[in-house]
């Protein structure tokens, strides 16, 4: 028996050795295919988002996640004007929660923000295990993420650090220009159905918050608004997940925090995503609940964000 | 989860079940492995999983019912004074009615998921108004676990195997889920009593199972994957292409075909290992063959095997066959007149073949095309004898062999346009096209890099075809590369799992940019 136990042991050491010997030539190949600078000159993926590795550490009080909606309307330069807050957009398209959970984790890195915004179109994207286990491997790997990188390497990617030198002149924000009115008949429409989260979304939202709080960070559920992608089954359901799990949901579609957006003037394309007229009126919206609500801090004035005013001079400029 | 190749299968559903296997007491490690199946089917197909039970309960009471015939059969010869000639005649049209009824059951329901809406497409244009199609779906591996069925009552009739009682153990042969999706097409006595015996999982069939796995990973997603740019781009839309572009993608999609069939094979070979499995092999060096005739015992060998003994033998030891071949032979000599009227059950093995494939004119004529050329072959052979001979053409010899091999090529590479092509039309239109049309210069003036594939692409292709020919010539040396591995020791057998993972890592083609070829045969 106890001869037995040894060989099992000793198997299970060798299968280990073994698996942390090839997890050790992994790592050291993607040391090689991690792009060495945060810009997609260099093979950096969605550089836009990743642009917040360059930003100081501590400097942003509010991350704002999710998928197009969020990037889209919601303004960090706008913030930072009308209300002097420090924020940035993670969101990308199509995202799934298991990347805004990989985005956050970048974040925290280096930043401490007391708000976490995650806009909901996102919580209501489907992925499969095998999605969410890729992309652990594209966390702790990036060989998985960036294995094409094979095809340009120089000799800077063999010897050089991995530096964030860079980062997003509008922090994430990209501003639609031009309309095209939505249908906005069936808009919001009462109705008492709740649309279900998919339960791997449910458990990524938990690890979301989980983290949030780890961080210090108070995680709040937005929805902005869109014809196409709202309603009030999801209005309902969303309500509820917050409800159990005891986060604070704000809806600019609805009731007293919605905004008066103009259909006919605001959208971009057809009631999906608001134009940059659309993204000011919400952007000013959520300015005010982030200052009045969770009291973010103006640091308008303060020498030490003086990018910040740069940034947003520039920005008018444009 | 949606293939053995799925992050979810790999790295969640594979490991899971090792695991379970490997803990639950050996009598009842056949539940685990019919659970896992099950849930599997249950995952890619649904509530189509009805169809694979249907399949199972049919060929069980078939069985059973072959079984009992055949007792009350010999009950009734061993009675004294019975006129034997009628019991024989009487107990074998029962049984011929049971062995019907089993087979029928089978394609039937393969003929009306598969088939019927081809065949009502085919049937419209002379104006026979059949019901509608119905629009269900396909269970996965339905064309293989039918022919698996099929065989198991087949045997059993013929008194090869025995009927076996056991529901259970029939319904993991016909559903174990390493073979379930893509074959191999095993036969009842190959696996059936390796299923149930719960084998323990040994270091060795880890090792020799999961670098084979490995193996045919690498084979899929580092060359079948990254040949779908171009095969995709090119047959995606043949019309702007030339000849020289149309040659190429054919050829491209061969190769393709053949990583991406015989790495799934690996990897459900690798997993029956992992098990105490011996799953039969389903390729052995297919490019290596010198006539078409030898690459189809070298290609999908137990779907050759299959036809072989299910149709071809049945076809060519009927009545009537048996006198066509007798006339055939009086009237054409006795070499040429058997291999005529061999054509008959060759055209129902190739007819079947193609349609086997699928519902569609192009696999019909991808059958219809390797008849001709096995047929003529057969027919035409003692006047090449005589023309080699006339030109003193030393046909052991190392050109005529390298002749053969490369005619072969072409052949197969002729017949996988055919069979790629989404019509029979269109694909005799591509063959001509990429034949009388065929022009080098797209070939060397940069037109083949704009099809989805860059340098680097056929680069990383050219040295791995450069690596399966290695392989493949020590596979025909009679070597077995995973068996000195693992004679070498640890380091050795951890060396070569860790290149594999590594290659597959960073030369695989699958994130951003790449589209992840579909599982070819799962789909037949």
């Amino acid at each position: 028996m106890m001869k037995r136990m040894t060989r099992v042991l000793s198997g299970l050491l060798r299968v280990a050795l073994s698996a942390a010997a090839t997890v050790a030539v992994l790592a050291a190949v993607s040391y090689v295919l991690t792009p060495k600078n945060n810009q997609a000159a260099f093979g950096q993926r969605d550089e836009r988002v990743h642009g917040i590795a360059g930003e100081p550490a501590g400097s942003i009080d509010v991350l704002l996640m999710g998928d197009s909606e969020i990037f889209t309307s919601v303004s960090p330069l706008q913030l930072w004007d009308e209300r002097g807050i420090t924020s940035y957009s993670l969101g990308t398209n199509g995202q799934k929660l298991i990347y805004t959970r990989s985005l956050l984790a970048l974040a925290l890195r280096k930043q401490s923000p007391r708000v976490v915004v995650l806009e909901t179109n996102c919580l209501f994207r489907p992925f499969t295990v095998g999605e969410a286990i890729l992309r652990v491997g594209k966390d702790v790997l990036p060989a998985v993420e960036y294995h094409d990188r094979w095809k340009s390497l120089t000799v800077e990617d063999f010897i050089a650090p991995v530096r964030a030198t860079w980062t997003d002149e509008g922090k994430g924000f990209v501003a639609k220009r031009g309309t095209r009115a939505a249908d906005a008949s069936g808009y919001m429409a009462p109705s008492d159905e709740v649309a279900e989260m998919p339960l791997l979304n449910r458990l990524y939202l938990e690890e979301i918050e989980r983290m949030c709080e780890r961080a210090g960070a108070r995680l709040v559920l937005l929805s902005t608004p869109s014809t196409k992608n709202w309603n009030m089954a999801r209005h309902n359901g969303v309500e509820r997940v917050a409800s159990e799990l005891g986060l604070d949901y704000i809806d600019l579609n609805v009731g007293e925090d919605r905004v008066g957006v103009d259909w006919a003037k605001d959208s971009y394309d057809a009631g999906d995503h608001l134009n940059a007229s659309g993204a000011r009126k919400v952007s000013t919206a959520v300015g005010a609940l982030l200052a009045e609500r969770y009291g973010t801090p103006d640091h308008r004035g303060d020498g030490s964000y003086s990018s910040w005013a740069e940034a947003s001079s520039r920005a008018r400029d444009k | 989860m949606t293939s053995y190749f799925s992050a979810a299968f790999l790295l969640a559903f594979l490991p899971a079940t090792v695991v379970c296997y490997q803990l639950a007491p050996r009598r009842a490690r056949w539940a685990v492995l019919l659970a896992a199946s099950y849930a599997f089917f249950w995952v890619l197909s649904g509530p189509l999983v009805v169809f694979v039970i249907a399949s199972t309960v049919s060929i069980w009471a078939a069985g059973l019912a072959l079984d009992a015939l055949a007792s009350r059969r010999a009950a009734d010869l061993a009675r004294q004074g019975v006129d034997r000639r009628r019991a024989r005649r009487l107990w074998g049209r029962r049984m011929r009615l049971a062995l019907v009824v089993g087979v029928g059951v089978n394609l039937g329901i393969l003929g009306v998921l598969k088939y019927a809406g081809f065949v009502c497409e085919l049937l419209a244009p002379l104006g026979c108004a059949l019901p509608p199609a119905p629009s269900i779906g396909l269970p996965i591996g339905i064309s293989f676990y039918t022919l698996q069925a099929v065989s198991y009552v087949a045997d059993v009739y013929r008194g090869s195997s025995r009927a076996d009682r056991n529901l259970a153990r029939l319904a993991l042969y016909l559903a174990f889920f390493p073979q379930i999706m893509e074959g191999p097409i095993c036969r009842y006595d190959q696996t059936a009593s390796a299923l149930w015996a719960g084998e323990p999982v040994t270091a060795q069939g880890l090792f020799s199972g999961g670098a084979r796995m490995l193996w045919g990973v690498t084979k899929r997603m580092v060359v079948a994957n990254r040949l779908n740019l171009f095969v995709q781009t090119v047959f995606g839309d043949p019309g702007s292409y030339d000849g020289g572009m149309v040659a190429l993608a054919a050829a491209l999609y061969t190769l393709q075909l053949y990583c991406d069939f015989s790495g799934t094979m690996d990897v459900a070979c690798g997993m029956g290992r992992v098990f105490g499995v011996s799953l039969p092999e389903n390729f052995r060096q297919p490019f290596f063959s010198r006539t078409a005739s030898e690459f189809w015992q070298r290609w999908h060998i137990t779907l050759g095997a299959w036809f072989r003994d299910y149709v071809f033998y049945p076809v060519s030891l009927s009545g009537p066959v048996k006198r066509l071949t007798s006339s055939a032979r009086r009237g054409l000599g006795n070499r040429v007149g058997p291999a005529a009227a061999s054509g008959v059950a060759l055209l129902c093995v190739w007819l079947g073949n193609g349609l086997w494939h699928g519902a569609g004119t192009q696999y019909l004529l991808f059958g219809l095309y390797y008849f001709v050329l096995i047929w003529a072959g057969g027919l035409l052979a003692p006047a090449s004898e005589a023309v080699c001979a006339r030109m003193g053409v030393a046909r052991d010899g190392a050109l005529w062999h390298a002749f053969q091999h490369v005619r072969t090529l072409l052949v197969v590479v002729a017949g996988e346009l055919l069979f790629r092509s989404s019509s029979a039309v269109e694909g005799l239109g591509l063959l001509v096209r990429a034949t009388l049309g065929f022009r080098a210069s797209s070939l060397v003036d940069g037109t083949a890099l704009s099809a989805g594939m860059d340098a680097a692409d056929f680069v990383v292709t050219g040295a791995f075809v450069v690596a399966l020919l290695v392989v493949g010539v020590l596979r025909e040396r009679g070597a077995c590369p995973l068996e000195a591995v693992w004679r070498r020791g640890a380091v050795a057998r951890w060396a070569v799992c860790c290149a594999l993972i590594v290659t597959t890592v960073v030369f695989g083609a699958y994130g951003a940019g790449y589209v992840p070829v579909d599982p070819m045969y799962a789909s037949f």
